[in-house]
């Protein structure tokens, strides 16, 4: 009975989107007064002229917060939130009821029974709701309602700490909501046209087919939400852009109602791509945190946009130019988010593990997709030429630097999209069937990122508007001299590396030495007369700091990815209880395998002791695991994070000779990787959480 | 209107989605598989206890048109489906095979059959699954439909519903028998 509530909700969702879309239409708004007034009571649209809304938000530093007071005339009242709540609550409840038959294992709804069984573990059951089409569907749908309530309070609390707000502000702010819920009606759509999750049938089966054992995982179930917050995020980014367009309102304030937006999407997609390496990292034999394989590309290069965002954005909010460039790639991040779903939802490229009865069908999601990127794109072309750009940069600025950084990301963008997809196309084309792996890439990409790494060094230390070249030279003097000592450092201590790992290395050399003199130079210049020099501390600020800390952390993860797979150490060996393998400066004693039981599976857990110079520093356990519902078995690595390197162990089968195969790697530097991944993310999240601490102590609530 | 370079994004989705949207039914409902068209692999496996004969590739190469269905005593579906397997046999009038996929105990796949009934002219026995891996399976049930000189034609994975058999296997096999 839940799961009907549930599709009702879910329909509900469709209803309530596009009501959202007509509530806040353009079209609604010029229809008159008696409408406007009919639907949101006392306040009408009227615009209070003489005052533009951009003022009360060019400063970017110091946002306009004075709480005013309530008795002012807000443009639109309360209500505004009424609808997005009702939303939220409706996708709530309709998750909700879709986790409740997964939890009581209700096998007369379909995907219950093909993706769960009544002997999965809760949390896996729980998880399992994710991983069927109509599942994931469904909480992308979530995860967009939630996205809508968070814009609307954010606009709203602008509008009612704005004393005034123009007209096209009004028009931009309704824009974004209606066009927020048009999309939202639209995944409601799409999801009960291609995999309607609450679909029963007459005659439930005994039991379900199993959660596929590659899902049976806490990170992998982890990875979902992340992931379609994300892509919420890549939501608002599309719809305030297209808002932007067609108000003609692409300049600071956008830049500013972005921002959150912008940071929180880059860090939930970056977040769910580091779950994901690790993920694979930890659960294969062969253990590579990277496959360039269609899920982690789709995640990718949404993030890379995301991350190209992240610098027009901020180029036009300082400066106020490469306005349709920040709007293409607003529109275009989602575009990719969007397309990336269809490709691994679909069976395109290979079948999916997490079902087997069920052919996904995702005829809707491509139409879909169609439908709104080329009205989307469409606007671009009419709009784009309309938002002269009043102001030029100098060639050598700080813009120009940050607009070529945005450029060769989404040229890498483009580049992993163009070998995720070309093999599909291929094979339409004349049905030949290849596959498209890591060295295309890397020689595809290295052309693009070499120069990406080069202007990351020196774009945060360039002025903005104009800069003279000899002026860089002198800033950068520091940063050249430590990258060539590290460069040659390295060369003339392993003397046989091959240039490329060399080029990899020597440019996080490069970029991290930019960055620390950078920081070093900003630290220790001499402050104003009579302060000491903590000042310059706080006068970093949150944003530097993050910045920073980001590039440091994709120095880190460049050298150790490079690091890590030119010295790798590999031994394959057929092994004896008691034997004793040499891996790196480590050395691993194999002690057998046991036969144990796992909640629903059974596994051969091998157990190893790792020494190093003699002294025990870890107990080894790699397993492999047998799930009896599908039958099929999966490998579990386990890794020892050592100072200098990983070691990474994993069993397979029986050989002839009676030993048991065992594969052991030691990875220096690997946890190099792991540290870039996370200062990248932790970087990320200072920008975000020091602005929400900054609001909450100046105006006692919770920011949006 | 003059010619504008925000054209570009445009012209190039409108490129992409048409490529996507004119393949929408090619081989999205059917997984495609690497074997098709391909000669089965070379595989020799032993019979289940009590039965006197096995199960080879010589087998499937014997001038006529076969089935290998894919079961386990452990799967589900393959419960749902052995009716239909049972309907195959009596009515395609090929030989259809059975590979008993990854059973814990030998035994499992003759009580199996003794209770469902045996639908299969023989059984090969693959405890390890070593030759499911061979035949790229990854979910039981599948089932092969395999010309007389040994090449896999169809494959079709999950159950065999009362529409697969008549719409598919059926037609499929009588196309190949000629």
């Amino acid at each position: 009975m839940l799961a009907e509530f549930g599709h009702f909700a879910l329909l509900l969702i469709l209803v309530a989107g596009f009501s959202q879309a007509l509530l806040f239409s353009p079209l609604r708004l010029h229809a008159g007064r008696i409408v406007a007034s009919l639907s949101f009571g006392t306040k009408t649209v009227t615009a209070v002229s003489g005052n533009s809304g951009n003022e009360a938000l060019s400063d970017v530093h110091e946002p306009d917060t004075t709480p005013h007071s309530s008795a002012l005339p807000t443009p639109f009242p309360n209500n505004l939130i009424a609808l997005p709540l009702v939303i939220l609550a409706l996708g709530i409840l309709s998750q909700a009821a879709l986790i409740h038959a997964f939890v009581v294992s209700d096998f007369s709804l379909p995907i219950v029974a093909d993706v769960s069984h009544s002997s999965t573990p809760l949390l896996f059951r729980v998880g399992a709701a994710f991983t069927p089409d109509g599942g994931a569907m469904l909480l992308w749908v979530l995860a967009t309602t939630l996205a809508n309530i968070v814009f609307a309070l954010q606009v709203f609390r602008r509008a009612s700490h704005t004393p005034t707000t123009a007209s096209s502000d009004t028009l931009f702010i309704s824009n974004a909501l209606s066009i927020l819920g048009l999309v939202i009606a639209l995944l409601a759509l799409v999801t009960l046209i291609d995999a309607d999750p609450f679909l029963r049938v007459a005659v439930a089966p005994l039991d379900g087919r199993g959660m596929s054992p590659q899902s049976q995982d806490v990170l992998r179930i982890l990875r979902e939400p992340v992931l379609y917050l994300g892509l919420a995020g890549l939501t608002v980014i599309f719809t305030v852009s297209i808002a932007g367009l067609l108000t003609h309102k692409i300049d600071r304030s956008f830049a500013e109602t972005l921002r959150p937006w912008v940071i929180g999407t880059w860090l939930f997609l970056g977040l769910a791509i580091a779950i994901n390496a690790y993920r694979s990292y930890s659960q294969q034999a062969w253990g590579n945190w990277w496959y360039w394989d269609t899920a982690e590309n789709s995640l990718l290069i949404p993030w890379l946009l995301t991350t190209a965002l992240v610098h027009c954005r901020a180029v036009l909010e300082k400066t106020d130019t490469l306005k349709s460039w920040t709007a293409f790639l607003g529109v275009s991040a989602f575009a990719v988010g969007w397309f990336g779903v269809y490709l691994t939802r679909s069976d395109l490229l290979g079948p999916l593990t997490e079902t087997l009865s069920q052919s996904a069908d995702s005829t809707a999601l491509l139409v879909g997709f169609c439908l709104l990127f080329s009205a989307a794109y469409f606007l671009f072309w009419r709009q784009a030429d309309r938002m002269a750009e009043q102001k030029a940069f100098g060639f050598v600025s700080r813009e120009s630097g940050m607009f070529l950084n945005s450029v060769t990301l989404s040229l890498i963008a483009a580049v992993i999209l163009i070998g995720t997809i070309y093999p599909l196309v291929l094979r339409w084309v004349d049905g030949e069937k290849i596959t498209v792996g890591a060295p295309f890439y890397v020689e595809a990409l290295l052309p693009v990122v070499l120069p990406l790494m080069f202007i990351m060094g020196f774009a945060p230390v360039l002025r903005w508007r104009q800069d003279e070249l000899w002026l860089i030279g002198r800033r950068m003097k520091l940063a050249v001299m430590l990258s060539l000592i590290i460069v040659l450092f390295v060369s003339i201590r392993f003397i046989d590396l091959s240039p490329l790992p060399l080029i990899g290395i020597g440019l996080a050399g490069w970029i991290l030495a930019a960055a620390l003199s950078d920081l070093w130079a900003r630290l220790w210049h001499q402050p104003d007369h009579g302060e000491s020099k903590y000042r310059n501390l706080q006068l970093l600020g949150p944003r530097y700091i993050s910045m920073t800390l980001a590039h440091i952390g994709l120095a880190i993860l460049i050298a150790g990815g490079s690091a890590s797979a030119v010295w790798e150490e590999q031994v394959v060996l057929s092994a004896r209880a008691g034997q004793s393998i040499e891996v790196g400066p480590y050395n691993l004693q194999y002690e057998g395998v046991a036969l144990l039981a796992g909640e629903n599976y059974a596994t051969r857990q091998a157990t190893f002791i790792l020494y190093r110079h003699s002294l025990p520093v870890a107990e080894l356990f790699p397993e492999i695991r047998y799930y009896p519902i599908r039958g099929t078995e999966t490998r579990e690595a386990d890794i020892f994070h050592g100072r200098d390197g990983d070691v990474h162990v994993s069993v397979g089968d029986r050989s002839e000779d009676g030993g048991r195969i065992v594969t052991v790697r030691f990875l220096p530097m690997m946890p190099w990787v792991w540290t870039g991944m996370i200062l990248m993310l932790i970087g990320g999240s200072i920008s975000i959480l020091t602005r929400m601490f900054l609001r909450i102590r100046k105006n006692g609530v919770p920011a949006s | 209107m003059r010619f504008s370079l925000a054209v570009i994004p445009l012209v190039l989705f409108a490129a992409l989605a048409g490529i996507f949207l004119i393949n929408i039914d090619k081989d999205s409902s059917v997984v495609p598989s690497v074997l098709i068209d391909k000669p089965a692999p070379d595989f020799s496996l032993p019979p289940l206890p009590g039965a006197d004969k096995g199960l080879s590739r010589a087998d499937l190469t014997k001038g006529k048109v076969s089935v290998l269905n894919v079961f386990a005593s452990w799967c589900i579906p393959c419960r749902a489906e052995h009716p239909m397997i049972q309907r195959l046999s009596s009515e395609a009038d090929v030989p259809v095979f059975g590979l008993n996929y990854k059973e814990k105990d030998p035994q499992d796949g003759v009580k199996w059959l003794e209770e469902l009934g045996n639908p299969y002219q023989a059984v090969g026995m693959d405890l390890s699954g070593r030759t499911g891996i061979d035949f790229g399976v990854y979910g039981v049930p599948e089932t092969f439909i395999i010309d007389g000189q040994g090449q896999i034609k169809y494959k079709h994975i999950g159950p065999v519903t009362a529409e697969v058999l008549e719409n598919v296997l059926l037609p499929k096999i009588a196309e190949l028998k000629g």
